[in-house]
Formats: C-alpha cells, structure tokens, sequence
C-alpha cells in the first residue's frame, strides 16, 4: 500500500471541488492539492449534457477549464473511487485498496440519479442523463430511435427532451407532479410551458406515473424497449427512455465514519461537517436555506460553486460564512427564457402576490411580497435584469412596493440606489 | 486592475458612451452600419434616467464576482489581470449570469444566444465610452486613481 502525504484533499472535480481549489490555490501557493474523481476527465458542466446530446455544442465546449488546468494550478488530480472516509486515521480509501492521507477533506462528491424500482427497467434502451459518459450513450443510441419518453418534468428532464428533440426524435414527457418545474415554478408559468412544448411537437403528460416498461426482442435477441404503460391504462410506443425524477447525494463514502447526514451531508455555516476537518459543498451538502433557515440541500450550479468558494477560504483558514442557499433556476425552453428565484408558492393566506401575464407574447412575471421583502419571483419571455431582483431577494431588505409594480410590466433596471423602503434595512 | 466608474452628479444623459460602445462592438466598425449589421450589436453600456439623476448601468468587473460562480460553462472566469471576461464561444445564452447579476449589467444578444456584458476594450488606451464622454462622467482607472482623482471634488 502506497501512503502519500498532503494537505487538502477535494473528492470531485464538478462546480464545488473546482472554485474550492482554485480558492484554496490563490490563498495558499505553496499548499499540496489533491483532487480524487471516479471520472478521468477535465473539469465538466453536467449542466451542459441536454446541449451536447442535442449537438448544439461540442464536447470541448463541456469542459469549464483548459487542458492546462491541474497544471496550471498546480493541483494533483487523481483517478479513483472514494469507498470510504476514516476520520481517525484522516485518511479517504480507494476501491484499488489505495490510502490517501489529508489534513483538510472536502467532499464534493454531488449527487446521483434516483431511480425508484419499476418492471422492466432492466430491459436495453432505457438511460439516466447526469454524466458526459450518460450523455454520450444516449448520443450513441439516439439514431436508433424514432420516439422517446422522458420520465420527470422537471429542470434534467426537460432540458434532456429537449436533446432528443433537437435530433428529431418525438419525445413524450411523463411528470407525477400536477405540473413542470413544480420545484422552481408556478402553476401558471407552467401552463405556459406546456403550452410552449406542445406547439414544438412534444407529448406533455402530467400528474402521471409510468408504470411498466414494455419490451421485445431486438434482431440480436436482446430484449429492448418497446414502449411504456402509464397508470392511466395508455401505452406509449418507444425505442428508449430517459429516466430523470430525481437525484440523491452522494453519500455512502461517509457511512459509518461519523460525518453527520440526514438527506445530505450536514455543513456549518463554515461548511464544515460534524468532523473537524472535514467540509462538504455543492449537491452533497446539506447547508441552510438564505430565506427561510431550514435545512437543505439546494442543489444547482451557483450554490455548489458558492460553497465550493467558502469551504476553500475555510479549508485555507480564512474564516468566511456562508449566507445560506438561494434557490436560483434559470432555463430557456422553446426558445423562452424563464428565471426563478427565492420562494415562488408561499402557503396560501401567507404574503401578498403582484403578477403581470401575457400568456399569447410569452410574457409572465410573479413577484412574492412578504413582510415587505421581496421573497421570490418568476420571469417569462423578458428575463433580463433578473439579477435586480434575486439581488433584492438576497439582500432581506424592504422593498418600495410602488418600484415593484413599476417592474412588473418594464423593463428591469438598477437605478442607481436599492429601490428600498424608508427606515428599512 | 483598471475598470469603469460612474460619476452620476457629472452626467447629463448624452449617451455618446452608448454610441461609442455600439460602433466599437459592431463588425463595420461605423456607427451608420450598424443597423444593417446580423446580428445586430447591442451597447454594453446603458444611461438610464433614474428620478432627477442619470445612471449608467456598466459591468464592475466585481472581484467576487456573482457571475463567474452563476455561469455553468465556465464562459465568465477572471483574466489573469482581474477583469471578468466573457468568452462568447463558451456561452449557450442559458442566462444564469443574468440572473445574478446584482446591477443588471449583462444583456441578452437574442438572435446569438449569447449574453453580453462590458469587456473593458482591452485593445483601447481608453475604452471608448470613457474617451466619448465630454463631461468626463465615466472615468477609466484602477480604483485607488479614481479614489484619487475623483471621489474628492
């Protein structure tokens, strides 16, 4: 057993365990960085493989960093599986049986897709959508199919249909939720998006479960996918599916070690975890919501890269809190932009609602008062100067009521000041 | 690093900066074409009357800059000198940069599904929006220069 001493040690190579060494780096030159991926390949955007799948970019365009990257900063980047974290020897092993010591540990290890059990799916042509290796095989696959059922409606699913459509394949989407998006948007801005798709050619099923995968034998005798059944009797022909209802972080290297979890890993406002030593970020971390305190795992780009950026400033020891997650989600579907931020269904009898809608130009807005702070919002069509109001949404401070009328239907500008209420913040 | 400041008690809402940013960014390199121009240029920079006073809404170039951890492409990254530069052949126009961006400073080029945002002209002496502005509203510096020259009078 080959034992090599260091210093920081980064499980992944996506948004968090990336910014996390690129701050460690500038705030320690001399420091030895380690990162440890199961994936033997530069820095990627998982964010990026609906746009790979659908040609629209090439597989150059996935990678974040340059060839020159791990050099460049000095980073040594190892291929390998992390089975497990021992906190007493400070040490993470390898599945090769490989021992890699640390002082400070982050783990950004993400998360991966769930698939809950459903008959059939063992049969060929079915796939998940998270990896450039994901993307690839359905690439590979794709000419061979006419059509194609996404199961989940939500951001991974959409974006995935969206793939296959650019490659011509008919595509039916199958969501359980009364809506899409149901995590980042409303009923109404989801009606416009159904709409949208629709117009483009794509099945849109809701509050709907597929319930079997059907299957025949291919020329090969493999037995491939031939269709699915949904639970309201119909049958949908298809030559592959795309499962996308979810994701869970990934967790299990911590099992047993004493690294609190509940969904995810449990982080401080330093993103540490219970160990000392030991810091998670990005969509393995479960951090606190900035709006409401609770805990959470918010799991999209600009939080993992946020706390990929705190959790090196500690690792470093440059003390810096994190202010909590923001949920943040930006799409462009069928063309139309839509931008979601902060809490955009409060429980009924909670806040107050401004809404402006123009469902035949495309054009929705949702601003969320509560307590006199903006909480969340929805742009359809215009998104520009979104970033205006996520700021507001961030900052917690009391908005002009009268400003947010005069945005609800104009353009979205920063005029000069924070558009806030007198005596507020 | 030397970037943008806005001096809003100096400016009259001429938007000559605007201008100026247009023809830099255009193809033709001349205002008059570039209206015909596909796709067409936008100006980066954008004067805005706000109540009794103008404001020029301008990227900052922030030093931890919401926009660089937004972009999902690694389209916005800091140069080596500090400035957050934007490589339009990374960007897929998905606009999560705008949607963080705390002072609206970055736009949508539709019909590129780029976005875009000020680059500071760095093959300028002086980007042409600050060299248009007769009233010297937009002064080009590094911010101990503008604290200096400026912050004072």
């Amino acid at each position: 057993m080959r034992v090599i001493d260091m210093h920081y040690l980064i499980i992944g190579n996506s948004a968090a365990g990336v910014f996390a060494a690129e701050t460690i780096r500038g705030l320690d030159p001399d420091g030895q960085i380690t990162m440890i991926s199961n994936e033997d390949c530069l820095p990627y955007s998982r964010c990026l493989t609906s746009y790979y799948l659908g040609n629209e970019i090439s597989e150059e365009m996935m990678y974040i960093r340059d060839k020159a990257f791990y050099t460049e900063t000095g980073i040594d980047f190892q291929v390998g599986y992390v089975e497990r974290v021992d906190p007493d020897s400070k040490s993470v092993l390898l599945e090769s049986g490989e021992k890699v010591i640390y002082d400070k540990l982050l783990i950004a290890t993400g998360s991966s897709p769930f698939n809950p059990p459903l008959e059939g799916s063992d049969i060929g042509g079915i796939f998940e959508l998270r990896t450039l290796g994901d993307a690839k095989a359905v690439a590979e696959f794709a000419p061979k199919a006419k059509n194609a059922v996404v199961m989940g409606a939500g951001l991974v699913g959409l974006k995935g249909a969206h793939g296959l459509h650019e490659l011509g394949i008919n595509v039916t989407i199958v969501g359980s939720a009364p809506q899409v998006l149901r995590h980042s948007i409303d009923i109404e801005s989801a009606e416009i998006l159904t709409r949208l798709l629709e117009e483009d050619g794509y099945r849109v099923h809701i509050n709907t479960r597929v319930t079997k995968v059907l299957g025949e034998e291919d020329a090969d005798g493999r037995m491939s996918v031939s269709g699915v059944l949904l639970n309201t009797g119909e049958k949908i022909p298809c030559q592959m599916i795309i499962r996308a209802v979810g994701v869970r972080p990934n967790v299990k290297l911590v099992r047993d070690s004493g690294v609190a979890v509940n969904y995810g890993i449990i982080v401080d406002e330093e993103m540490q975890t219970s160990v000392k030593d030991i810091y998670a970020a990005g969509d393995v971390a479960e951090a606190f919501d900035l709006l409401t305190g609770e805990k959470g795992v918010n799991a999209i780009w600009p939080s993992a890269t946020e706390q990929g950026i705190i959790a090196g400033c500690n690792m470093a020891g440059v003390k810096r809190n994190y202010q909590g997650s923001l949920a943040l989600n930006s799409a462009v579907i069928c063309g139309v932009g839509i931008i979601s931020a902060g809490l955009v269904n409060l429980p009924s009898g909670e806040g107050s609602v401004l809404r402006a809608s123009e469902p035949d130009k495309n054009f929705y807005r949702k601003f969320v008062i509560k307590d006199g702070c903006l909480v969340g919002m929805i742009m359809v069509g215009d998104i520009e100067g979104a970033g205006i109001l996520s700021g507001l949404i961030r900052k917690k401070a009391k908005v002009d009521v009268k400003y947010l009328q005069h945005m609800l239907v104009n353009p979205i500008e920063y005029p000069g000041y924070l558009p806030v209420e007198r005596g507020g913040q | 690093m030397q970037k943008l400041f806005f001096i809003t008690k100096r400016c009259d809402g001429c938007q000559a900066c605007e201008v100026a940013c247009l023809e830099k960014h255009s193809q033709s390199q001349s205002i008059f074409m570039t209206k015909m121009e596909q796709p067409s240029p936008q100006p980066r920079i954008k004067v805005k009357k706000s109540g009794s006073h103008y404001w020029a809404t301008v990227c900052q170039h922030c030093t931890d800059s919401m926009c660089v951890r937004a972009c999902m492409t690694g389209a916005m990254q800091y140069s080596l000198t500090g400035e957050v530069s934007h490589n339009t052949n990374k960007c897929v126009g998905c606009w999560m940069c705008i949607m963080v961006c705390p002072l609206g400073a970055i736009t949508t080029l539709n019909e590129a599904k780029k976005a875009s945002k000020c680059d500071l002209c760095k093959d300028e002496m002086t980007p042409p929006c600050a060299a248009s502005c007769s009233r010297q509203a937009l002064f080009y510096g590094t911010p101990e220069e503008y604290e200096m020259k400026v912050a004072g009078d």
